[in-house]
C-alpha cells in the first residue's frame, strides 16, 4: 500500500498484534508478534496509551511482544543493533525485560534502546535509499510519535541566482537556505478520539499520513464502550 | 513406534544487513472465534490521510471488503490447516530454525515450546519448555495474556527447574508494564520427575544435550491392568477384593508422544530416554541437513545433522529402524523439498 509516496505495511489485529512498517524509512510502529518483514527495519518505535487508558491486559504483548524476538534475530542475521524508542515511562522496565530474556538466552540482544519524552525529539540517521540525503527526526507526541522531514530550502532573496555564485555566498557562511520541517508520519497507537481536539496536536493533523486506530468498526459497540477500553470507534472518525 | 522427524533448518545466514533475509514461512493464522467478545477480534489496519478524506461511503465500503476478506481468511485457514496424523494424534505447529518452534498436539491440549505464540497454541491448556533460547520461549507472555484476553482458564506451564526463577522474573515485569495479572500455573518439572497431568496422562521430563540446559518431555497414558492372579475372579469377587483394601490393579504407564526440544543426537544413546524411544511418537529436531555444515558444526551449536536430504535419511533410517520415520515437511520450504 502506498500513501503519499510512502509504502505501508503490516498488521493490525486487536489484542494480538500491532505492527506498522515503513519499509523506505527502515522504521516499524510496535513490533507486536514480530512479523518478518520488521526484522529489517533499523528503527522502531513503541507507542503507548496514557496509563489510565491501559484497561485490557494485553497491550503490552499486542504492542511489544516480539521485542526479544526481533532484537534477537537481528542478532541471528548479524544485522546492525536496532534503535529502539520507548516512551521514557517504560524504558527501565524494557531495560529489564531485556535483561531477563539475555539471562534465559545467554545472547547479548544487542540493541540502542531510547526513552523519549513527550515533547522531545530525536533525530534519525536513515540507511535509507529512498530517502537519501534527508534528514528526519522523531518527536514523541502525547500520544504517539510524528515524524518530520527537515529540508533546506533556498531563501526567496536567492532564488535565480547561479549555481557558483551560490557556492561563493556558501563558503563566506551566508545561510543561503531555510530549514523546514514537515511533519510527514504521525503515528497515535490506540487512543481515544480526543487527541484530534486537542490544539497542541496540530502537526498530528497536519502530517502527510496520520496512522490511527479504529478498533471498534460495528454498531454492536457503542462510542462509550469504546472509550471505556481506550480506543476509537469508527463512527467518531465519520463523524470528523 | 514412529519416529517423526521435525524440520528446522538454518536460515541462510546474508552476508550484508541491508537485504532483508527471506522471509521465514510464518503461519499467522487468524485466531478460532473461541471468545467471549467477538466484537474485539477485528482490527481493520487502515492509513488514511487527513480526516476530510474520509467522508463518502468508499471508506466504508472498503472496511466491508476488509471484513469479508478476514471472514474469508478464517474459513480458507481452517480448511487448510493440516496436521499429521500419527496414531491417532494429530501433529501441528512450526519451527524454523532460529525462528520459532512450538509443535502442538491438540489431543493432548498441549504444545511443546511456544515460540512466537502461533495462534493454535493459545487453545492449549499445557506449555512444556524444553530449554529458554528465545525462539523456543519467546511467546510465552504473549500466550498467557492471549489466554487472559479470551478469558480461558489459566495455563500450566513446565520449565525445567533451572530457568523457573528467570521466568518468573520475566513475568513480574510484563504484568509491571501491563498492569495485568497474566495468571498461570508454573511448574519446575525435573528430569525424572513425575507430573499427573490428568486422571489418565502423567508427563515426565529426560535428559537432551543443547548448549543451554535442556530436557525432553515424554507423555504417557495411565491405565490400570487387572493383576494376573485375580484375572480369573468373577465381577463380584473383584469388587469385594477392591472393597477390602487389596491392590487388584497394577499401574501401566506406556510413552504416547515424546518430545526432544534442540538437541545433539547423543539423547539416543543415553539409556535414561528409553521411554522416549519406546514412545508411540518420538518427535525430534534435525536443524542441520546439507553438506554445507558439518557435523562438528551442529553438535557444536547443540544440534542434530542429519548429513543428508530429509526424504533420503528418512528412508536410510526407516530402514534401521522398526519404527515408522515420519518426516514433518509440510509447508517446509527448502532446496530439499518440492
Amino acid at each position: 500500500m502506498m500513501i503519499e509516496g510512502y509504502p505501508i505495511e503490516g498488521l493490525s489485529i486487536a489484542g494480538h498484534e500491532t505492527c506498522i512498517i515503513l519499509p523506505t524509512l527502515n522504521l516499524a510502529f510496535d513490533i507486536g508478534r514480530c512479523p518478518s518483514r520488521a526484522i529489517s527495519q533499523q528503527f522502531l518505535f513503541i507507542s503507548h496509551g496514557h496509563m489510565d487508558h491501559i484497561v485490557s491486559s494485553s497491550d503490552f504483548p499486542v504492542l511489544l511482544g516480539g521485542l526479544p524476538m526481533y532484537v534477537a534475530t537481528r542478532g541471528l542475521y548479524r544485522m546492525a543493533p536496532p534503535t529502539i524508542v520507548v516512551p521514557a515511562a517504560i524504558k527501565e522496565n524494557v531495560e529489564k525485560l531485556f535483561e531477563a530474556h539475555r539471562a534465559m538466552d545467554h545472547s547479548e540482544l544487542k540493541h540502542n534502546l531510547i526513552g523519549l519524552n513527550v515533547g522531545t525529539s530525536f533525530g534519525l540517521t536513515l540507511n535509507s535509499a529512498a530517502f537519501l540525503g534527508e534528514e528526519f527526526y522523531l518527536r514523541k507526541d502525547l500520544k504517539g510519535y510524528i515524524i518530520y522531514s527537515v529540508r533546506q530550502k533556498l531563501k526567496q532573496e536567492y532564488i535565480g541566482l547561479p549555481g557558483t555564485e551560490i557556492k561563493n555566498l556558501r563558503s563566506t557562511g551566508v545561510e543561503v537556505t531555510n530549514t523546514t520541517t514537515m511533519p510527514e508520519i504521525a503515528f497515535t497507537g490506540d487512543t481515544v478520539s480526543d487527541f484530534i481536539f486537542d490544539d497542541n496536536n496540530v502537526d498530528v493533523l497536519r502530517a502527510k499520513v496520520l496512522i490511527m486506530e479504529s478498533t471498534y468498526v460495528s454498531n454492536l459497540e457503542t462510542v462509550e464502550n469504546a472509550r471505556d477500553y481506550g480506543h476509537t470507534h469508527l463512527s467518531e472518525v465519520e463523524y470528523l | 513406534m514412529q519416529l517423526s522427524m521435525t524440520i528446522s533448518t538454518t536460515s541462510p545466514f546474508p552476508s550484508l544487513s541491508h537485504t532483508p533475509p527471506p522471509p521465514p514461512p510464518l503461519l499467522l493464522q487468524p485466531l478460532k472465534d473461541q471468545t467471549q467478545n467477538p466484537d474485539r477480534t477485528l482490527r481493520v489496519s487502515h492509513h488514511v490521510g487527513p480526516p476530510q478524506a474520509l467522508k463518502g461511503s468508499g471508506f466504508l465500503s472498503a472496511i466491508g471488503r476488509a471484513i469479508e476478506e478476514e471472514e474469508y481468511r478464517k474459513a480458507r485457514a481452517e480448511v487448510s490447516r493440516k496436521g499429521f496424523d500419527l496414531e491417532g494424534y494429530s501433529i501441528e505447529g512450526i519451527s524454523i530454525g532460529g525462528h520459532e518452534t512450538c509443535v502442538i498436539v491438540p489431543e493432548l491440549k498441549t504444545a511443546f515450546d511456544i515460540g512466537r505464540c502461533p495462534s493454535r497454541a493459545v487453545q492449549q491448556n499445557f506449555v512444556f519448555i524444553t530449554h529458554a533460547h528465545l525462539d523456543h520461549i519467546g511467546g510465552l507472555p504473549m500466550y498467557v495474556a492471549t489466554r487472559a484476553l479470551y478469558n480461558l482458564k489459566p495455563p500450566t506451564i513446565f520449565v525445567p527447574p533451572c530457568i523457573k526463577e528467570d521466568v518468573e522474573k520475566l513475568f513480574d515485569i510484563h504484568r509491571t508494564m501491563s498492569q495485568a495479572e497474566l495468571k498461570f500455573d508454573l511448574v519446575a518439572l525435573d528430569i525424572g520427575e513425575t507430573y499427573e497431568m490428568r486422571n489418565n496422562l502423567v508427563v515426565r521430563p529426560f535428559k537432551t544435550c543443547h548448549v543451554i540446559p535442556s530436557q525432553g518431555y515424554v507423555i504417557y497414558s495411565v491405565r490400570k491392568k487387572l493383576r494376573k492372579q485375580y484375572m480369573h475372579l468373577k465381577g463380584k469377587q473383584i469388587e469385594k477384593l477392591k472393597k477390602s483394601g487389596v491392590e487388584i490393579t497394577d499401574t501401566i504407564l506406556s510413552p504416547e508422544v515424546a518430545f526432544t526440544g534442540d538437541t545433539t543426537s547423543d539423547f539416543l544413546l543415553d539409556p535414561r530416554s528409553a521411554d522416549a524411544l519406546r514412545a508411540k511418537i518420538l518427535i525430534t529436531e534435525a536443524t542441520f541437513l546439507d553438506e554445507g555444515y558439518s557435523i562438528e558444526h551442529a553438535r557444536e551449536h547443540g544440534h542434530t545433522h542429519l548429513f543428508e536430504d530429509i526424504r533420503q535419511a528418512v528412508s536410510k533410517l526407516q530402514l534401521k529402524v522398526s519404527a515408522k520415520v515420519v518426516a514433518l515437511t509440510e509447508g517446509f520450504k527448502s532446496m530439499h523439498t518440492s
